[in-house]
């Protein structure tokens, strides 16, 4: 198995910027300092391992795929993670559909666990958090994204608060803006 | 635990990577593929086998630049710009460019295709000094321009090409001799 490479973000737009720009030898680099990022999203996300290794499969195909398209102004690990979140969100649809489709009547046993119901609404609302994060500006998602993988950030104490909560109000209206729901 | 082979997951992503940049580099190029349609559906060229062979040629080097990526990319834009000079100037001196005197009529062809070679060479030559360029985007860049100027400058035969070469070299010279002497003067003096 590959050597996974764990990275600061700015070493990832680095890369990011030299593999969109024609540099083949940053792509193994940016592969093994994705894959980590995006598979954890997706277990997040999707709860499930199996699950989750077929959306990061895809979503890394996609990200590397679109990665020409990559904007330099923009940090690469928010742009990479939406890829990754919307792959997440599509995946389940197809199978939340296949699964109404195949087996309507039967009850899946998972759904008999207590919470069960809430743990689906909540992997929603993360899903469409994350596409929501895709509307916003840069430093807004290296905020949000900052925060929420528990990384140091460039400025600390009061700013990095009331950052984050601006940063917060934004996605909140973006979310409702796409979903129309609080 | 994770089960996914990332060797096997590595190499397809790659391939995708390449499939997807072949793909925005036929996309860029396309204007090269619409250029040569609309001259040949104009009537413009009097060979139009010739000139869609060159044009074939000049959108695969555009592909090929694209697709490739760094320094030669950035050369293509310039060089399909600096490339349409000798390509319309060759074009309208066939349609227009005769001189003509009380003893004779003397097409202007070739000294219009030459022209058109220096003004693309002077072009390139003040861009690349401009943005401070590689040898690769030197040489992807005249490749480019040559092409594309040849495409309008074969309707005066393989000479109308030579034309353009000469001139483009010609122009490419000047080019530097200016930038460099424009550089050495702009240079701080240091002390004495």
């Amino acid at each position: 198995m590959n050597e996974v490479i764990e990275t600061e973000p700015t070493d990832l737009n680095a890369l990011m910027a030299r593999l969109a720009d024609g540099d083949r030898t940053a792509f193994t680099p940016v592969f093994r300092t994705l894959w980590p990022k995006v598979y954890r999203l997706c277990r997040h996300l999707l709860q499930s391992s199996a699950d989750a290794e077929d959306a990061a499969q895809q979503a890394m195909e996609k990200i590397l795929s679109r990665a020409s398209e990559y904007d330099l102004s923009r940090p690469a690990q928010p742009w990479a993670l939406g890829i990754a979140g919307w792959e997440c969100r599509s995946l389940r649809k197809r199978t939340t559909r296949r699964r109404e489709l195949s087996d309507e009547a039967a009850p899946d046993p998972r759904d008999a666990r207590p919470g069960a119901d809430d743990a689906l609404v909540e992997r929603d609302l993360v899903a469409g958090a994350m596409a929501a994060l895709g509307t916003l500006s840069s430093n807004d998602q290296e905020t949000l994204l900052a925060s929420y993988f528990d990384r140091a950030s460039a400025v600390s104490g009061a700013t990095l608060r009331k950052r984050r909560e601006r940063a917060l109000d934004r996605l909140r209206v973006a979310f409702r803006r796409l979903y129309a729901i609080d | 635990m994770q089960s996914t082979d990332l060797d096997r997951l590595e190499r397809r992503a790659r391939r995708g990577y390449e499939q997807a940049r072949i793909r925005r580099a036929l996309t860029g190029v396309l204007p090269v593929a619409l250029l040569v349609a609309l001259v040949s559906c104009l009537g413009l060229h009097p060979h139009p086998h010739v000139m869609l062979v060159v044009g074939a040629s000049a959108f695969a080097l555009g592909a090929a630049l694209l697709w490739f990526g760094r320094e030669p990319a950035r050369a293509v834009l310039p060089g399909l710009l600096a490339g349409l000079l000798p390509l319309w100037l060759a074009l309208c001196a066939r349609h227009w460019g005769h001189v003509c005197t009380d003893n004779d009529c003397m097409s202007m062809c070739l000294p219009v295709c030459a022209a058109g070679g220096v003004l693309a060479g002077l072009v390139v030559s003040w861009y690349g000094a401009l943005r401070r360029r590689t040898v690769w985007f030197w040489v992807s860049t005249s490749g480019m321009t040559l092409l594309t100027g040849a495409v309008g400058a074969t309707c005066a035969g393989y000479q109308g090409v030579l034309a353009v070469a000469a001139g483009y070299g010609l122009g490419l010279a000047v080019g530097f001799i200016v930038a460099r002497w424009r550089r050495s003067g702009q240079t701080p003096e240091g002390p004495h």
